[in-house]
């Protein structure tokens, strides 16, 4: 089930809604679970066995390292850590990567692995990488261990963010799975934040979609360079009101339910280098791969080297992780390059040319940098939106070298077209700091809501017209 | 205020989800031309391999309450927010309303299958002397380009047009001349504002273009008692697209010297003495009143014969040939109306069998490319 869907908001989230606040309070966790279980076995009944099997599994790696931790068995527990992420990778591995390995390994090496044709479990790699989490906490020290399973299954398949995050390490919840505090306020405060996510979905991602669709479903070579940068600013946007739209909403349901989520993106759009546009990007998948992959490495405590190496194994499974496809990894990689940069020669250049000898240079630079953040994030899109790479790199070449074919009808029709979306596009990655009144804001996001059903009511619209069979 | 904004969301929440809980359930959608779903019936089975779940999400979007409210909506919304094009469709001038087809309709497998099936037929046709004309019409988008919402570039059609005429041949394609002449007719009522269909103004420029092509010495508009039957017709470009606007007419081109009698389908019982049926007229989709719809075949005859025509014509179309028929049936002894979508029978005896001399093959430029019976019907020939 997907949260912009009529039967998640006429259907489950009333129910489940109702029988949590009249439910009493030792039984919460267990309506949770179970509308949990619910909303992921709606699409996929099958898979709720294998995020059940998931659970089980890390339920007693946790037990089990703090068993040995409690006796100062390190080494012990260290297998129990070891064996965990062991198992949740084979998971991800097998469902999500083995055909990709497979495939690659044939190109590269002519050898054939024969594979079983498996669907990707949804929501498998947020809920691998929450549950890795989990006993690596507890190892650490770092939260205590969970001895109800009901709570420990709730972590897991919590359905604000069960399919798209943010990703909730163990430690910055397991307090409030035993005790939170549902209010009027932090209820109020869910409502707009989901409304609010709903609109970015509905209306922004899904309506500028369709001019990326428009774009990259005609042929490549009647494609001028106005229209390919236009093409990858609406999938730019659409990737972004679609994605933080859907963090929004989990944050927002997940505060309707008394729980409080990380964030997961602070105005990406806004950002003045590469560097800044990941720490305001998906914020918790980033958190993720520092805590867990970047820092145990080393970081950058042992050279520049070392940290370079770090950084290349993060950026290239940080691509990964987005897709089973090469272009993902060449995605991550071009972020690596550009973060590599930043570190030992732009942003020190940057800031040389920002310190206050002049205002007007000072304000250039930024202006530049700026744009200059624009430009890559939006080649980077394009790699990120092409699973065959040589499409990717076609439609870059046009972006940069079509300048012959610089503007055309097509241009002209789709910005009289989109121009409008575009505006409200931009307006919404803003900022913006103003205070509403309470009474308009409460009104607003009303009004947000009916647009939606609005276009979730039209979205199978299907007109048979000419024939009858 | 914290409380409002709760009360205000639950509101909402709750109120739609009881209204779709108890509104009445609706079969049948005019506008759509389609089945509705209703509420699909439990069963363990189609739960586990997700059916029921697939059903029950289109059942509650097709049963919405006030549904067809909302979809309008949405269309007034996309037009706000300045698009001109929606749904595939063109928002033009004048309140034209004009399907657009990309290049995937026109180059697909199944158009050039289409292409081959025409030139095949019409080989044939010249072997045993019949005589072949082939009218593919192109969609109001490829002529009312003056209609079109500023810079908007329809897919062009020529091009299919062109490789018909090519693979066919001169004197048999008639394509590019009719696109011709419906260009120099361009600002005239040539195509409906609201439906996908061409009027029967349309229609009588084309036969002009085709009687004079066979020798024959054609009807003037004149000669035809020209009534206007339908001033509030809203078509299928209106249900693809539901903005407010206003409905077309609808007129009648019936001969003034000569009357018909319509067999259906080979059953007697079916026999009507008018090629117009009114009471098409208090339907949605009103252009059925054209020889009363779509059907197999449809033998067209004159009571009243006043010229000594022995010609013997058949026309393989789509719903284009409908108001195309009665324009022409009046210079020939006989004339079949073959729509291969109901149609199964051998088209090689029919041809022998009812002494065709003249054949028509009349389409829209995008029904031709995505029919899937035509190719079928004239599989028989080789």
């Amino acid at each position: 089930m997907v949260f912009s869907s009529l039967i998640f908001l006429f259907r489950f989230l009333p129910a489940v809604l109702c029988v949590y606040f009249i439910t009493p309070r030792f039984l919460k966790n267990t309506v949770l679970f179970i509308a949990s279980l619910i909303f992921y076995a709606w699409g996929e009944p099958i898979y709720v066995v294998l995020m059940l099997f998931s659970t089980v599994v890390d339920y007693t790696h946790g037990l089990l390292v703090q068993h040995f931790k409690d006796r100062h068995q390190i080494k012990q527990a260290r297998i129990i850590v070891a064996s965990s992420v062991i198992i949740n990778l084979s998971l991800l591995y097998f469902f999500k990567y083995a055909s990709f390995l497979a495939q690659s390994i044939y190109t590269i090496f002519g050898v054939l692995i024969p594979i079983p044709e498996v669907t990707l479990p949804i929501g498998i790699s947020f809920y691998t990488f929450q549950t890795m989490s989990y006993t690596i906490d507890i190892y650490r020290g770092e939260a205590s261990v969970q001895r109800n399973i009901i709570s420990f299954g709730t972590y897991i398949s919590l359905f604000p963010q069960l399919i798209a995050g943010p990703i909730v390490r163990y430690k910055s919840i397991f307090q409030q799975l035993n005790k939170r505090d549902e209010t009027w306020e932090s209820f109020a405060v869910g409502v707009s934040r989901f409304t609010i996510g709903l609109g970015k979905k509905v209306l922004l991602a899904n309506s500028i979609g369709l001019l990326w669709d428009t774009i990259s479903a005609a042929g490549s070579s009647d494609l001028g360079l106005m229209t390919a940068w236009m093409g990858a600013f609406a999938f730019g946007f659409q990737i972004y009101f679609d994605f933080s739209g859907y963090s929004d909403m989990a944050i927002g349901l997940g505060s309707m339910f008394g729980f409080h989520f990380p964030e997961n993106f602070h105005y990406p759009y806004l950002s003045r280098s590469i560097t800044e546009f990941w720490r305001r990007w998906h914020i918790s998948l980033g958190t993720w791969f520092r805590e867990y992959v970047y820092i145990p490495l080393g970081s950058n405590r042992n050279g520049s080297i070392v940290q370079l190496r770090n950084l290349l194994i993060v950026w290239g499974l940080t691509g990964l992780w987005h897709g089973a496809s090469w272009n993902f990894v060449i995605w991550g990689l071009w972020f690596f390059f550009w973060i590599v940069l930043e570190k030992f020669v732009l942003l020190r250049l940057f800031n040389y040319l920002q310190s206050p000898s002049s205002h007007l240079c000072s304000k250039l630079t930024g202006f530049f940098m700026h744009i200059y953040t624009i430009v890559i994030v939006a080649v980077g899109w394009v790699l990120f939106a092409f699973e065959r790479l040589n499409y990717g790199l076609h439609y870059i070449r046009i972006m940069f070298c079509s300048w012959d074919h610089l503007i055309d009808s097509q241009t002209l029709f789709l910005l009289s077209n989109y121009g409008l979306l575009f505006l409200l596009c931009t307006i919404g990655s803003l900022h913006l700091r103003i205070r509403l009144p309470a009474a308009l804001k409460t009104a607003a996001c009303m009004i947000i809501f009916l647009l939606c059903i609005v276009y979730l009511v039209d979205a199978t619209y299907n007109p048979f017209l000419y024939f009858r069979f | 205020m914290k409380r409002i904004t709760v009360c205000c969301f639950l509101f909402l929440l709750g109120s739609f989800t009881i209204f779709s809980l108890v509104f009445p359930e609706t079969f049948f959608s005019e506008k759509e031309n389609r089945f509705l779903q209703t509420r699909p019936n439990f069963s363990t089975h189609k739960l586990m391999n997700g059916t029921f779940g697939q059903e029950y999400e289109s059942y509650l979007s097709d049963q919405f309450p006030f549904r067809d409210t909302w979809i309008s909506f949405h269309a007034q919304m996309e037009r706000t927010i300045g698009k001109t094009k929606i749904n595939n469709v063109y928002v033009g001038k004048d309140n034209y309303f004009m399907e657009s087809f990309d290049s995937l309709t026109f180059s697909s497998a199944q158009a050039q299958k289409n292409i081959d099936s025409l030139a095949c037929l019409n080989t044939y046709l010249q072997t045993v002397g019949v005589n072949s004309r082939i009218m593919i019409i192109p969609t109001a988008s490829e002529i009312l380009t003056e209609k079109l919402p500023p810079f908007a570039h329809p897919y062009s059609q020529d091009s299919f047009l062109n490789q018909i005429e090519q693979q066919v041949g001169y004197p048999s394609s008639l394509c590019m001349a009719v696109s011709h002449t419906l260009s120099d007719h361009a600002n005239e009522e040539i195509y409906y504002r609201t439906d996908h269909h061409w009027t029967s103004l349309g229609a009588f420029y084309a036969y002009e273009t085709w009687a004079n092509s066979l020798g024959i010495i054609l009807y003037k508009k004149e000669n035809f008692d020209i009534q206007t039957v339908s001033s509030n017709f809203y078509g299928t470009i209106n249900a693809k697209l539901p903005l407010a606007t206003i409905p077309d007419s609808i007129h009648t081109y019936t001969n003034r010297f000569v009357s018909f009698t319509a067999i259906y389908n080979k059953n007697p019982d079916t026999t009507r003495t008018s090629l117009f049926d009114l009471t098409a007229l208090s339907k949605r989709d009103q252009y059925s009143l054209y020889l009363g719809g779509n059907y197999g075949l449809i033998e067209i005859t004159p009571t009243n014969p006043v010229s000594s025509s022995t010609r013997r014509l058949l026309i393989i179309k789509d719903s284009y040939a409908n108001c195309f028929a009665p324009i022409a049936a009046g210079h020939f002894a006989y004339t079949a109306v073959i729509d291969p979508r109901f149609y199964s029978d051998n088209i090689k005896d029919f041809i022998t069998k009812n002494k065709i001399t003249d054949l028509l093959v009349l389409y829209s430029a995008s029904g031709f490319a995505q029919d899937r019976y035509f190719s079928m019907l004239v599989s028989s020939i080789h």
